[in-house]
C-alpha cells in the first residue's frame, strides 16, 4: 500500500499563484485528490478553519507570513495532527533541508519540479520520512 | 519506493531476476518462450536502468526491450549495486537525481571499485561544465543525455555503443503480441506527445481498449495512460499560458536589478549601501528559477539560478573590484535570458500560428468534483473551463487570468450567508473582471430568492446537474454582452515576431490584440475585428504605412480611430510625414514595452473623451443623457417583445447637506461609493445612471418591480451597514431611500416611469420634503 493512497485532501500555500495553478493542473489530472490553493500563511490558515488537508504543500519563501511561521500555527492546530506537511523550497542547500525536518516537516521538495513526477515526489518524501520516524 | 509494476517490468523481472515469483499464466508462457529463445541464440546484449523515475523506465524499458535489448530496471543505488552483485550487464544508463544516493556519487563508488561498464548518464537537469568535466574525464562516462530525451536519438546513441542482435530483435518482437504491442505503442506516444499531438494520442488510447479486449491489466495501464496524456495536454496549455507572461515577468526582473546596480553604484564610496533592491532582485530571481523551471523551461531556470548566485555575492563588504566582476557576470546573464526569452516567443509563435476564434473563457466555481469533467468535453464548443472549488480559488485564478465569464454554483454557499454576495463583488472589483456576467448554479427549489440573485449580479440559471450544451446555451444567451469586455488593439506589421510581441505585451494588460501581417487585408481586419487603436508599421512591403493610414482617414468608419505608428526611422522626415498622413502618434523601434502601454492607454482614453464621455466622473455610472438613451432603448425593447421590465430611483438621503455635515467633498465620496457599488452589484446588462448629484436610476431588464424592489432592498441595507471613513478620521453613515416603478403597470415611457417612482419617493419620505421632485427630472428630460 502506498503511503499516498490515504490522501484525500490537499491544500497548497504559495504566493506564485503560477505554482499553485499548475501544481493543483497536475494533481487533479494524476490523482482523485481534492485540491486547494491559498496565496499566503494567512488564507491558508483560514482554509484550514473548514478544510482539513491530509497534506500540506507548504512553500518556504513567501512575503508577509512566511513558510517556516505559518508551519508553526499549522502545527498548534490540532486537527492538523496527522497531516503531512511538506515544504517547497528553491533552495538546496543540504542544511536548509535538514533544518525544515528538525522542523518536523515530512520533508523537501525542491522547486524546480516536474509537475509529471511530483505525485511521485510526494511518496518519496512520505516514505522516507517514515523510515526515518521508525530509525 | 513503492509503486504499481507496469506489465513489462513485471514481465522481466519474473523473467530475469526472480523466475520462480512468477504469477500470470500468460507470463509465464512468455517467459519459457523467451527463455527458449535466450538459450537458442547467443546472449542478449542486456542494460541496466537506474532510476527513480517510473515514467523515464517505461519508455527507455518498451524503446529496449523492443529493439532486442534485455533491460534490468532498478531505482536506487542500492538496488542497483545488488543487481551488479550477481550479474554483468553490457551497459549502464545512471540518472542523476535519486533518492538517497545520488547517480555521480554511484558512479564514483563504482569506478573506484574497478568496474568500467560502459555508462550513460541521464539527468533532468544541465550539467555545469565542472560537473561535466568530472563525468567525462574522471568518471569515464560514455555520454551524457538531458530530459526530456529524444527516443530514437537515444536508441541510436545505445546502439552505437552496443550494438544490438538483430535476429534476436525481430524474433524478440514476435515473441509476445500483447506486450510489443503495448511497447511499440508507448513509444509512439511519446514522439506524439512531444509533437504535442495529444489529440492523435487519446483517439490511439481508444483503439488500443478496443484492442485489449477485456484484459484488466493492460485496460487498467491504458486507463493510468490516458490519465497522463490527458494531465500532460493540460500541461502543455499551461506552459503556453505561462510563457506569455514570461516577457513581463522578465522585464520586472531585469528592472529590479538595473535598480540594485544603480543603487550599488551611486553609493559606492559609503557603506551605507542600501542592500534592499538587490535583496528584491534576488527574491524574483529566485522565484522565476522555481517557476519557470516547473512550467518545464529549464533554459530560464538555469539563466534565474545563476543570477540568483551572483546576486547573492553582491554584498556591502565586497571590494570595488569584486563588485564590477560579479555586476559584469550578471550584465552577461541579463543579455543571454533576453535571447532565450525572444527565441521562446519565436517558437510559441509557431504554435500560435493558424489559432481559431479565441476561446471563451469560464471560470467555474463550484465545491462539486463532477464538473471537472466539463474541463475534457468542453473544446468542443470553443469555451476553455477552468474549474475552481472555492470563493478563495476563484478569486486567486481571476487575479492570475482573464476571464469573461464566471458561473458559480449555490451550493458553495448552502446557508446562503454572505459568502456568494462577496465573492461576487470581489471578481467584480478585479479589473480586467469590470464587466464579467455571472450564470449560477442553482435548484429553482431551493432558491426561491430571484431578487437576492440579481443583487448578486445573476445574469442566468443553471440547473444541477450541469451538462456542457446547457453551459454552451446559457453563454450563447448572453450574447455579445461580456465580449467588447476588453480594448481591441489592430497590430498591423509585415513582421511577425514583432506581432507576437506586441500581443504579448498588449494581452498583458488586459487588450484583446489582432495581428495583421499583409496591411493588404486592412479593411476586412477593421470590419471584422472593430479596433478602439491601430498601431501600424511605416515599411511594409506592398502598402506603406502612410497610405494605410490616408486610406483610413478617408474612410467614414475609420476616419476617428487613434492610429500609432511604430518606426525603426526616427528622423524629423519621418515623424512629419507620419503627422501629415493622420497618425496621433509616433513610436520608435525597438518598442519599449511601458512606453508603447502609456501611448496606448492615453490615446485611448483621449479618443473616449472625446467620442463618448458617457460614463459620469465621480460615480463611474452612466451619465443622465447616455443613461436616458440606452434606458429608452432597454425599455422599448421589453414592449415589443412584451417582457417585464422596471426602474428605480435612488436617492442619498440629506444629499444636500452631507458637506456641511462631514467636511467638504464628502459629497463626491459618497457619489462615487454608492456609484462602485451599482457597479460592482446587478447584472450587467441593467442600465445604472446618474439622474442629478445624489439621486441614481436603475433599469432592471427581463423583471418586474415585484422583484427589483426586493433587490434594491438589498443595495439599501448594504449601504446603511457600510461606515464611511473621511481622510480626517471621522466615520459616518449614509441612507439610501429607493422607489420603484413598473414598465407594465405604471407606464410605458422612461419619463413616466421616472414620475411614478418620484412621486412613491416622495411619498414615502417621512420627513415631507422630498429631496428630489419630479420637477429635476424634467428639466432633464426636456
Amino acid at each position: 500500500m502506498n503511503h499516498t493512497d490515504a490522501i484525500k485532501n490537499v491544500l497548497l500555500v504559495d504566493d506564485d499563484t503560477n505554482i499553485t495553478f499548475l501544481t493543483k493542473l497536475t494533481l487533479d489530472g494524476l490523482t482523485d485528490w481534492t485540491v486547494m490553493e491559498a496565496s499566503s500563511g494567512a488564507q491558508a490558515l483560514q482554509i484550514v478553519e473548514s478544510f482539513i488537508p491530509d497534506l500540506i504543500l507548504l512553500d518556504a519563501m513567501m512575503p508577509g507570513m512566511d513558510g517556516r511561521t505559518t508551519y508553526a500555527k499549522f502545527r498548534e492546530i490540532p486537527a492538523l495532527d496527522s497531516t503531512y506537511i511538506i515544504f517547497v523550497t528553491a533552495k538546496i542547500q543540504a542544511d536548509e533541508i535538514g533544518q525544515f525536518c528538525d522542523l518536523g516537516a515530512e520533508g523537501v521538495i525542491t522547486k524546480p519540479f516536474d509537475p509529471m513526477t511530483l505525485v511521485e515526489e510526494i511518496e518519496r518524501v512520505i516514505s522516507q520520512a517514515k523510515t526515518a520516524r521508525v530509525k | 519506493m513503492e509503486r504499481e509494476l507496469t506489465i513489462e517490468e513485471k514481465t522481466e523481472k519474473t523473467e530475469k531476476v526472480e523466475p520462480e515469483q512468477v504469477k500470470s499464466s500468460t507470463v509465464k508462457a512468455a517467459q519459457i518462450q523467451a527463455t527458449s529463445i535466450e538459450s537458442a541464440h547467443p546472449p542478449q546484449k542486456s542494460v541496466l536502468v537506474l532510476d527513480d523515475d517510473s515514467s523515464f523506465q517505461d519508455l527507455v524499458g518498451s524503446l529496449l526491450t523492443a529493439h532486442g535489448y534485455e533491460v534490468w530496471p532498478a531505482r536506487t543505488a542500492a538496488e542497483a549495486s545488488s543487481y551488479l552483485a550477481v550479474r554483468q550487464p553490457s551497459m549502464l544508463i545512471v540518472d542523476y537525481r535519486l533518492p538517497v544516493m545520488d547517480g555521480i556519487t554511484w558512479i564514483s563508488k563504482l569506478r573506484e571499485s574497478g568496474n568500467n561498464l560502459p555508462i550513460l548518464f541521464v539527468s533532468g537537469t544541465w550539467c555545469d561544465a565542472k560537473t561535466f568535466n568530472w563525468l567525462r574525464n574522471i568518471l569515464k562516462v560514455s555520454l551524457i543525455f538531458r530530459k526530456p530525451i529524444d527516443p530514437q536519438l537515444f536508441l541510436q546513441a545505445i546502439e552505437d555503443l552496443l550494438p544490438a542482435e538483430a535476429t534476436v530483435a525481430v524474433e524478440h518482437e514476435q515473441r509476445e503480441t500483447v506486450q510489443s504491442l503495448h511497447s511499440l505503442n508507448k513509444i509512439d506516444f511519446s514522439k506524439m506527445l512531444e509533437n504535442g499531438n495529444y489529440e492523435d494520442s487519446l483517439q490511439k488510447l481508444d483503439e488500443l481498449v478496443i484492442a485489449a479486449g477485456d484484459d484488466p491489466l493492460v485496460l487498467k495501464e491504458l486507463d493510468q495512460i490516458r490519465r497522463k496524456v490527458r494531465t500532460q495536454k493540460a500541461v502543455h496549455s499551461a506552459r503556453v499560458q505561462y510563457i506569455t507572461q514570461i516577457p513581463a515577468i522578465w522585464r520586472d526582473l531585469v528592472q529590479l536589478v538595473v535598480d540594485a546596480r544603480n543603487k550599488a553604484n551611486s553609493n559606492s564610496d559609503s557603506n551605507t549601501a542600501d542592500h534592499s533592491i538587490t535583496l528584491l532582485a534576488l527574491e524574483a530571481a529566485h522565484k522565476l528559477k522555481g517557476t519557470s523551471g516547473s512550467y518545464g523551461l529549464a533554459h530560464i531556470s538555469e539563466i534565474a539560478a545563476e543570477l540568483e548566485n551572483f546576486l547573492k555575492c553582491i554584498d556591502p563588504s565586497c571590494s570595488k573590484e569584486e563588485m564590477g566582476i560579479y555586476w559584469a557576470e550578471i550584465e552577461r546573464l541579463l543579455n543571454d535570458g533576453q535571447s532565450i526569452i525572444d527565441t521562446l516567443t519565436h517558437v510559441n509563435l509557431e504554435s500560435a500560428d493558424g489559432k481559431e476564434e479565441r476561446a471563451i473563457s469560464l471560470l467555474l466555481v463550484s465545491p462539486q468534483d463532477t464538473y471537472r469533467t466539463l474541463i475534457s468535453h468542453s473544446a468542443n464548443f470553443n469555451i476553455d473551463v477552468h474549474v475552481v472549488n472555492s470563493a478563495a480559488g476563484a478569486v486567486t485564478r481571476a487575479n492570475s487570468m482573464p476571464f469573461d465569464i464566471a458561473v458559480i454554483d449555490l451550493s458553495l454557499d448552502p446557508e446562503s450567508g454572505g459568502l456568494i454576495a462577496s465573492l461576487t463583488k470581489n471578481l467584480r472589483s478585479i479589473r480586467q473582471c469590470q464587466k464579467m456576467p455571472f450564470i449560477f448554479i442553482a435548484d429553482p427549489s431551493q432558491y426561491s430568492n430571484i431578487s437576492a440573485l440579481i443583487y448578486a449580479g445573476c445574469a442566468g440559471l443553471l440547473e444541477p446537474p450541469v451538462s456542457v450544451e446547457a453551459l454552451d446555451e446559457s453563454v450563447k444567451s448572453l450574447g455579445d454582452a461580456f465580449k467588447h469586455r476588453k480594448q481591441r488593439i489592430l497590430c498591423v506589421d509585415d513582421d511577425p515576431m514583432l506581432t507576437f510581441f506586441l500581443s504579448c505585451v498588449m494581452s498583458q494588460d488586459g487588450f484583446e490584440v489582432q495581428a495583421l501581417n499583409e496591411p493588404i487585408h486592412i479593411l476586412e481586419s477593421l470590419e471584422s475585428f472593430q479596433p478602439d487603436l491601430v498601431l501600424l508599421d511605416v515599411m511594409m512591403p506592398g502598402l506603406s504605412g502612410y497610405e494605410v493610414c490616408r486610406m483610413l482617414r478617408a474612410h467614414k468608419n475609420w476616419s476617428h480611430v487613434p492610429i500609432i505608428f511604430l518606426t525603426a526611422k526616427n528622423d524629423m522626415d519621418t515623424r512629419s510625414a507620419a503627422f501629415q498622413a493622420g497618425g496621433n502618434d509616433f513610436l520608435g523601434k525597438p518598442v519599449v514595452p511601458e512606453e508603447l502601454l502609456a501611448r496606448v492607454q492615453a490615446h485611448l482614453a483621449k479618443s473616449k473623451l472625446e467620442k463618448h464621455s458617457d460614463y459620469d466622473d465621480v460615480s463611474g455610472v452612466l451619465e443622465w443623457e447616455h443613461f436616458q438613451k440606452q434606458a429608452k432603448r432597454l425599455l422599448k425593447e421589453s414592449n415589443t417583445k412584451n417582457t417585464p421590465a422596471s426602474l428605480a430611483v435612488i436617492v442619498v438621503e440629506n444629499y444636500s447637506q452631507l458637506d456641511d455635515r462631514h467636511g467638504d467633498y464628502t459629497k463626491q465620496q459618497v457619489l462615487a461609493e454608492v456609484g462602485e457599488l451599482l457597479s460592482l452589484r446587478f447584472r450587467t446588462t441593467d442600465v445604472r445612471g446618474i439622474l442629478k448629484s445624489g439621486a441614481f436610476a436603475i433599469v432592471f431588464k427581463g423583471e418586474s418591480s415585484a422583484t427589483s424592489s426586493s433587490a434594491v432592498a438589498l443595495l439599501k441595507e448594504e449601504i446603511a451597514r457600510s461606515i464611511f471613513t473621511r481622510t480626517s478620521g471621522e466615520h459616518f453613515q449614509v441612507i439610501l431611500n429607493t422607489a420603484v416603478a413598473d414598465a407594465g403597470i405604471d407606464g410605458l415611457t422612461l419619463d413616466s416611469l421616472l414620475e411614478c417612482a418620484v412621486q412613491r419617493l416622495a411619498v414615502s419620505d417621512q420627513l415631507g420634503n422630498p429631496t428630489v421632485t419630479t420637477g429635476d427630472f424634467r428639466r432633464f428630460s426636456l
